[in-house]
């Protein structure tokens, strides 16, 4: 489970962490034991926290066995158990990861599908929230800039000026989310008396990818059996004197694919 | 580390709200409402057993077994 991989990180941040599921905790103790859980997995096996919570997915019949289940997400409690962020998709086949919440509550991006560019202005590092990615998955994408000395590029939003851009490769593999911006400065120039949105020093994009069903992600793989994501940023960088010609540097991403567990609890334990 | 910018997509995840405007349980700004449930060794837990420190991260998923 992802979020076992990640519990270290949750323990520095001083986050208690814990997985709600309808699942008996028979059924839990052979996942756990198959998969070497050491969280709390939680058993709401009739379901009465995830209808108190307003989560049941209504959208199941009730004779059906998947009756019961939560719509998937997470909740970030502060140390009082006040709900500071919540983290849901309308699609139950469509989850955060917890290392996607990682990037985007505590800014932590780990350093893994790790890539380096080095343009003429800027230096150009790509992360992921994630290593190893699984369909249905949400994870983030990263990229920090760092230009160099007395740089600038133009912020969105700019006018007369080529704000910085960044595009994704169609892929049947990731649907592709907007890209998150940090907050701009504003930069007065005398020459022209104009004051300009930009970013200065080190800056960081994110943007979120959903990974696709397995036949389109399988379709998509490389000959290393990994997932490839691609785009290119595209911007215009200007020191006090001078603009320079506007550059795209590609940016690409690499994930190692884990393959949909079909594992199941013996028999005698799942639910009819 | 950097902080993330707060982007009108984030804003509105932070408020907890989808893209169908559905919300997903108790309001941002208001508790969890407690509960106790067993984990799978059997032993019970409250949501207060599981505050640390700083709070905690809690996830709600289909199932364990498909």
């Amino acid at each position: 489970m992802e979020l076992e991989r990640n519990k270290p990180e949750f323990d520095k941040l001083g986050l208690g962490i814990a997985a709600i599921s309808y699942d008996s905790v028979a059924v839990l103790r052979s996942f756990a034991d198959r998969r070497g859980i050491h969280f709390p997995l939680l058993s709401d096996a009739d379901s009465k926290i995830i209808r108190e919570l307003n989560l049941l997915n209504e959208a199941i019949p009730r004779d059906q066995p998947f009756f019961g289940v939560p719509y998937p997400g997470t909740f970030v409690l502060d140390a009082k158990g006040v709900i500071v962020a919540k983290y849901f998709e309308d699609d139950y086949r469509q989850r955060y990861t917890s290392a996607d919440i990682l990037a985007h509550q505590f800014g932590l991006i780990p350093a893994s599908a790790k890539g380096a560019v080095e343009g003429r202005q800027l230096k150009l590092t790509s992360t992921a929230s994630n290593s190893i990615v699984a369909t249905g998955q949400r994870v983030a994408l990263a990229l920090d800039i760092d230009l160099k000395p007395n740089m600038h590029v133009y912020a969105p939003g700019v006018e007369g000026y080529i704000a910085i851009d960044w595009k994704m490769k169609e892929s049947d593999a990731a649907v592709v989310h907007e890209v998150s911006y940090p907050p701009s400065v504003k930069l007065h120039l005398p020459a022209i008396d104009e004051t300009v949105p930009v970013y200065r020093g080190h800056f960081r994009l994110t943007r979120d990818v959903n990974i696709a069903p397995d036949a389109k992600v399988r379709a998509a793989l490389d000959a290393s059996g990994n997932l490839v994501v691609e785009g290119t940023l595209r911007y215009q960088a200007c020191d006090d004197r001078v603009c320079y010609v506007p550059q795209e540097l590609p940016v690409k991403w690499t994930f190692q694919y884990a393959e949909f567990d079909r594992q199941r609890a013996p028999a005698e334990l799942q639910r009819k | 580390m950097a902080r993330i910018g707060i982007s009108a997509a984030v804003v509105c995840l932070l408020a907890g709200v989808t893209a169908s405007g559905r919300e997903y349980g108790p309001a941002v700004g208001t508790p969890l409402p407690p509960f106790e449930l067993p984990d799978q060794g059997g032993k019970l837990f409250s949501l207060k057993s599981l505050l640390g420190p700083k709070g905690a991260v809690i996830l709600f998923y289909r199932s364990a077994d498909w």
